[in-house]
């Protein structure tokens, strides 16, 4: 029983692995058989002993230790029975030291990030969902992969469908065309802008398409528009013969797929769940990628793995960090258990790991490292915190500090996997984001600093949102007013706000917006004079027509006359432009000569009509009334210019609806006893909106709202709403009942006992009590938890939407929206940035049963 | 010799009796026509001589039917066959034989009513080996060889499990009595060296059985129940108190093993790897103290290094010592002092009490050599199942798949002797055919196991038969060793 000692020498002879050890075994037994004797394989059978014994250095789970020294025995034995000498039997010890180095790009663990095609070869547990898809898509062509944030949908799509398509899963899809995957982000259209092309260019064959994180045609996409006529697209995408569209959307926003019911249709008939894993799959998981590329896990590894990750749906990702930095950690070609309890065991390591690139940096880079991150998370619809993918140019030039420690803070993050680097044309141009949500959900330290910025992050959102519109206006419109930019330099000055880092074109905007204010009086001038201009074009036409008729005398007198007024006018006009300011006035000057052309096409036009008697009798008939309604049309036509040119007005000078008077200041989105009218509610864990007023049924008092702002997971609902840092003791009452359509009706809140609400309409006094309908032009006030206390106009009413020109913001949803004498006339529903859309009040209170609290 | 049976009652109350009585007749004959000459001059005159009702085909068989017929009937006939195994008989009987067997995995039973007659060197099949040859390849023993044959072919079915040797031990009490009359005493002394031998054999046969169970006690009582209660021992007093038990059963065990290795005949080899034990049972209470699972797996870990290979070298000695048992001395010599006893006009009874312990002498040799084979087979079939066991899992059940043809051959050789035991060994043996067959690793994993634990049963009281045997054996060392002391 003596043991010779292992070294790097005699090693080599070892088996590679038990599954070596045991073909030797194999093939010495079969021979054994055919020669019927021990003695003729006495020697192999002793070399066999000699290198299976040395192959203990490489096996550390009991069980292959038990079966090699049980062929060990079986050989040594049958030796000695056979009276044949044989020399040490014992299995050598385990020692790690003697196993073969991995390389580190040999790595079979993603990390945090989703899989991506090119990982298909580490991706393992997930053949159930993928099988399910391509079923799915063998019988249809539209399939929507859903579950929580970090279910693994993306990869199940990525790593998982693709790479079975294109290995032809499904007869002849390894001869599609399958288009890079895209994510909605902002601009929705844009990111299907190649789609046609691929699809001539296809010439017959059949077309694949991806979106991945579907939800973002919900929190990045503001236009309701814009994502119809996305959602659109895809389905008509997906009901073409050539196309198969395939999408991943999370959990949380698949009721919002209800408001494109063509799109509903389709998902419901495609959908599929991202469930957790169950224990097998989640043992492939870990130790298929390892087995690949030789890998060993320390036995009990797995299971302690499985053990934490277990049930848990959004786990993967941290599952998947884990294994990385484990892999980070390996012993040779090993992963241990010391290493997992180093990293805290649990789901400890992402935590651990990015703690330890924080220590690591200088107090300095520390900072750096915050604000890097923090620029990396935005707040979505609905206040919730997501990633935000941004330039490195544009962050360097955001945080403003030295670059060279930020390139080597955002180098160290990239480096521990916790952000995720996508190339560009440049090093600017590279976009960075972090590289899962789940490190802003399930990091502390992070989730602290956001705990404390949800607010001013929120407020970023709704700044940088204008900044976005500003842009998309091509910086002709969408300026802020003064009460804006005052509010917006407050907030930039802020310290949170540096913290926070605002983009350049909301800086930018803020900027212009500044001077845009400053000569503000100037512009109200040139308007002024733009009218007069745009009237005497109104007059001079009118003369022109007279002239090529009868009377040309008086008509040249007329003429004479009018060219003088213009003169005059032109001559006013110049000295009031004269008074702007250069660059403002060069501006102008270039409006002036975009609208002077649009005069001179419209003369051109009218010229032609010139022509044509019956224009000509209406024109004589025209120059009476000219005449002997002079002033009267004078202001008919500015009127009608006024009109005409109300939308561009409004962006230049400023928004036909006002705001009286900022949310905070009136206390909406604080907690309020007795409860106002327009106060932030909302339930738990959902969305948060507007109360809008008191209502009941004869028997109990409701507050009105609706109903998606009342539908988070909890029935309690809270005042203010969990966007505003509502909590439990927040809560004013119940989630009662509401309309049929669960998207376009009223939403009924029973009120806790002592719970009342004050009808109190700021300086207007109280509402009425009654209700009332609108016409066109009619005045409106709202009171609001986002835009706080404003005032519109009715711009079209509808069966059942009244479009106003109310510019609403997050958080109005529920709105009251009253006329100028306290009657209540609809909730707000929903806007674009140029129409707010207003359920009228009637309906909503018909189809509910109630009627106001006088 | 029909009169053997009956006039012996001890011996044939240690038979047990588990054949029907009726056969019309005692032996039949198979053998190659080429050898013919042979058989029917000597063999069958012989066994017909010796009072027993002999089938052979040349006079019993009726005209016309097939070869394999008249070998079945031949069998089924008849309490015995015997086979003259030339190279003649393997190349043309032999194929008919196991043709026969084949059938519904011999419904005869006549495996186990085969004696082999070994009268040319020749490529025996290898279940054959577990049975006795006689062997007659020398003419010059011939006739010593049909005595013996013609008086085991005379026994009734059946080996006993272990053959009680008092009445040798008075037989050879007898012989030291007729010491004095002189040309007794010489012929004797022809034997003194070998009777010697027999007796330092026996000794040794006696110590490396001891050893032997030990060895087994230690497997079953200690390491088996070690790794049974290890899971446990961190939060189960019982657990502990269970393996510090186990701890000191050990101990005892290794005291008892130093005792036996500090025997004289054991002098040139020592038995180092009791010092393994020793080391496994001090790192075996360290570990109970600490309650500490891994180190009762590490000591049980070492255990298992000796009870891996030990008992096969045991077992080969002792295979070794038992070829070597030359009893033909004694029962030679037994016969001899009979003959002259009788010669000499010796009372009846002490003449009686001679052929009696000659008759269990005879006995003894052949169970002696049935269960030393028996036990060497059973080893083999053991050493495969430890193999398997070790590499099966419910996932992965190649090693049983690569190996199962084989073990099932060496197990069948094993169950030709009927016994209890056989059925539910055959019923588990069919459910791994099946799982086999239907390529489920779970369930071959599942009946091998329960086939395993049966077939340890039984090798456990295959085992303990020998040792009891041993024992027996043991009890004629003294008298023969005052055999050897009258002769100086």
């Amino acid at each position: 029983m003596s043991e010779t000692p292992v070294t790097a020498e005699t090693v080599k002879e070892a088996f590679p692995s038990i599954v070596e050890l045991r073909a030797t075994h194999t093939s010495l037994l079969t021979r054994q058989r055919k020669a019927m004797s021990v003695t003729d394989v006495a020697d192999e059978a002793r070399l066999f002993i000699r290198r299976a014994r040395l192959t203990g250095v490489y096996l550390d789970a009991d069980e292959q230790r038990d079966a090699a020294q049980g062929l060990i025995d079986y050989w040594s034995t049958t030796l000695v029975r056979a009276s044949l000498g044989v020399n040490d039997s014992t299995l050598a010890e385990f020692d790690n030291s003697f196993a073969e180095k991995l390389e580190e790009h040999l790595c079979p663990y993603v990390g945090l990030t989703a899989f991506r095609e090119s990982d298909s070869q580490k991706f393992f547990g997930r053949k159930r969902a993928v099988d399910a898809a391509l079923a799915r898509l063998r019988e249809s062509h539209f399939v929507g992969v859903t579950g929580s944030s970090g279910s693994g949908k993306s990869s199940i799509v990525l790593a998982g469908i693709i790479p079975a398509l294109k290995d032809g899963a499904i007869e002849g899809s390894e001869q599609w065309l399958y288009a890079d995957p895209v994510t909605p982000g902002s601009d929705p259209l844009q990111s299907l802008a190649g789609i046609d092309a691929l699809l001539q260019a296809g010439a017959g064959r059949t077309l694949v398409v991806i979106v991945d994180q579907f939800e973002e045609l919900f929190t990045l996409c503001d236009d309701h528009q814009v994502r119809s006529s996305f959602a659109g697209r895809l389905v008509a995408l997906a009901s073409g013969a050539l196309c198969r569209v395939v999408i991943t959307i999370r959990s949380d926003y698949e009721y919002r797929l209800t408001t494109i019911p063509e799109l509903q249709k389709v998902y419901s008939a495609g959908r599929i769940a991202a469930t957790a894993l169950d224990e097998d799959e989640l043992r492939e998981a870990i130790e298929k990628p390892a087995a690949n590329i030789k890998l060993k896990l320390e036995p009990g590894l797995t299971d302690a793995l499985i053990r934490d990750v277990k049930g848990e749906a959004s786990a993967l990702p941290l599952l998947q960090f884990t294994l990385w930095r484990l892999w980070k950690d390996r012993d040779r070609n090993r992963l241990t258990l010391a290493a997992y309890k180093k990293l805290g065991g649990g789901l400890a390591a992402l935590e651990r790991s990015a703690d330890e690139v924080y220590r690591g940096f200088t107090p300095q880079s520390r900072d750096t490292m915050r604000r890097v991150l923090l620029r990396m998370v935005r707040a979505a619809a609905g206040a919730e915190l997501t990633s935000n993918r941004v330039r490195v140019g544009m962050l360097v030039r955001s945080i403003g500090d030295d670059p060279q420690r930020i390139a080597e803070v955002l180098g160290k993050l990239e480096e521990s996997k916790l952000i995720r680097r996508t190339k560009g044309k440049s090093g600017d141009e590279d976009t960075v984001e972090v590289s899962h949500e789940a490190l802003i959900r399930n990091w502390p330290l992070l989730v602290g600093w956001l705990e404390t910025k949800r607010g001013a992050l929120v407020e970023l959102r709704r700044l940088e949102a204008l900044a976005d519109e500003w842009l998309r206006f091509d910086r002709r419109g969408g300026y802020l007013d003064r009460e804006q930019v005052e509010e917006a330099e407050a907030w930039l000055s802020s310290e949170e706000a540096r913290d926070l880092s605002a983009s350049e074109s909301l800086q930018a905007l803020v900027r212009e917006s500044r001077k845009l204010v400053n000569s503000q009086r100037r512009v109200k001038h040139f308007a002024l004079a733009l009218v007069a201009v745009l009237v005497l074009a109104v007059m001079y036409t009118q003369w022109m027509k007279l002239r090529s008729e009868r009377d040309k005398a008086k008509a040249e007198r007329e003429a004479d006359k009018a060219e003088i007024e213009a003169k005059i006018a032109a001559a006013r006009a110049e000295e009031l432009l004269g008074k702007v300011n250069k660059a403002d006035y060069d501006a102008m000057q270039k409006y002036a000569a975009e609208l002077k052309a649009e005069k001179e096409k419209t003369l051109q036009a009218l010229a032609l009509v010139e022509h044509r008697n019956s224009e000509l009798q209406a024109a004589l008939e025209a120059r009476d009334a000219a005449e002997k309604e002079l002033v009267e049309q004078k202001v008919e036509a500015t009127q009608a210019v006024q009109r005409a040119m109300t939308p561009v007005l409004n962006r230049v000078i400023t928004s036909q609806s006002e705001r009286l008077l900022d949310a905070t200041r009136w206390n909406l989105r604080s907690m309020t006893r007795p409860l106002r009218l327009g106060a932030s509610i909302g339930s738990a864990g959902g969305a948060t909106g507007s109360l809008c007023c008191a209502v009941t049924d004869g028997r109990t008092r409701y507050a009105l709202t609706l109903p998606f702002i009342v539908s988070g997971k909890s029935d309690r609902v809270i005042q203010p709403g969990p966007g505003d840092g509502g909590t439990a003791r927040s809560v004013i009452g119940t989630f009662a009942r509401a309309g049929k359509d669960d998207y376009r009706s009223g939403a009924l809140v029973a009120l806790s006992p002592g719970v009342t609400i004050d009808s109190s309409l700021w300086r207007f006094g109280r509402l009425s009590g009654r209700t009332a309908t609108v016409r066109s032009g009619d005045t409106l006030r709202m009171i609001a938890r986002g835009s706080g206390i404003t005032t519109g106009h009715v711009v079209e009413v509808r069966d059942d939407e009244i479009l106003t020109d109310f510019q609403a913001e997050g958080g109005d949803s529920g709105a009251p929206v009253f006329n100028e004498n306290n009657d209540l006339v609809g909730i707000l529903w929903g806007s674009d940035k140029v129409t707010a859309i207003v359920l009228p009040i009637d309906p909503i209170l018909r189809e509910l049963g109630v009627k106001l609290v006088p | 010799m029909v009169g053997y049976t009956h006039g012996n009652p001890s011996i044939q109350g240690s038979m047990s009796a588990t054949t029907p009585a009726e056969y019309p007749h005692d032996v039949f004959v198979s053998y190659s026509h080429k050898d013919k000459a042979w058989v029917s001059g000597v063999l069958v005159k012989a066994l017909r001589d010796g009072g027993l009702r002999v089938l052979v085909d040349e006079d019993g068989f009726a005209a016309g039917n097939s070869s394999i017929t008249n070998m079945t009937d031949g069998v089924l006939q008849s309490r015995r066959t015997v086979a003259v195994l030339t190279q003649n008989w393997v190349d043309s009987e032999w194929s008919q034989f196991e043709g026969m067997l084949s059938v519904q995995q011999d419904p005869t039973g006549a495996r186990g009513r085969l004696i082999p007659i070994l009268r040319e060197k020749c490529n025996a099949p290898p279940w054959l080996s577990l049975r006795t040859y006689v062997d007659c390849v020398n003419d010059a023993t011939i006739s010593d060889q049909m005595a013996k044959l013609v008086r085991s072919l005379a026994r009734p079915l059946g080996a006993p499990d272990v053959v009680r040797t008092r009445p040798v031990g008075e037989g050879l009490r007898t012989m030291s009595e007729l010491i004095s009359a002189g040309h007794v005493r010489e012929k004797l002394l022809e034997y003194e060296l070998r009777f010697n031998t027999i007796v330092g054999l026996i000794h040794r046969l006696d110590a490396f059985k001891s050893v032997h169970d030990q060895l087994h006690h230690v497997q079953l009582h200690v390491y088996e129940a070690i790794l049974r209660d290890a899971p446990r021992i961190a939060d189960d007093d019982t657990a502990v108190d269970a393996i510090d038990y186990y701890s000191n059963d050990l101990q005892r065990a290794i005291g008892t093993l130093r005792e036996i290795d500090a025997r004289p005949m054991f002098e040139n080899m020592r038995m180092a790897w009791i010092d393994t034990l020793a080391e496994a049972q001090k790192a075996l209470a360290v570990a109970v103290k600490a309650r500490d699972e891994k180190g009762v797996r590490g000591a049980a870990r070492l255990l298992n290094r000796v009870l891996a290979n030990e008992p096969a070298r045991i077992d080969a000695r002792l295979g070794e010592a038992a070829a070597n048992l030359e009893l033909e001395a004694v029962i030679d010599a037994l016969s001899f002092v009979c003959r002259t006893g009788r010669e000499l006009g010796m009372a009846a009874e002490k003449v009686l009490s001679l052929e009696h312990a000659r008759d269990v002498m005879e006995a003894l040799e052949e169970n002696l050599g049935i269960l030393v084979r028996g036990h060497r087979l059973w080893q083999d079939v053991e050493v495969e199942m430890r193999r398997i066991e070790t590499n099966i899992s419910a996932k992965d059940a190649s090693e049983l798949e690569i190996s199962w043809s084989d073990l099932l051959k060496m197990v069948t050789v094993l169950w030709a002797s009927p016994g209890d035991w056989v059925q539910p060994l055959r019923d588990d043996a069919r459910s791994v055919d099946e799982a086999i067959a239907a390529g489920d690793p779970a369930q071959m994993n599942r009946f091998f196991v329960r086939f395993r634990k049966k077939a340890n049963t039984r090798f456990f009281t295959v085992d303990t038969n020998l040792k009891e045997q041993c024992e027996e054996l043991g009890t004629i060392g003294r008298p023969l060793a005052e055999v050897v002391e009258a002769l100086k």
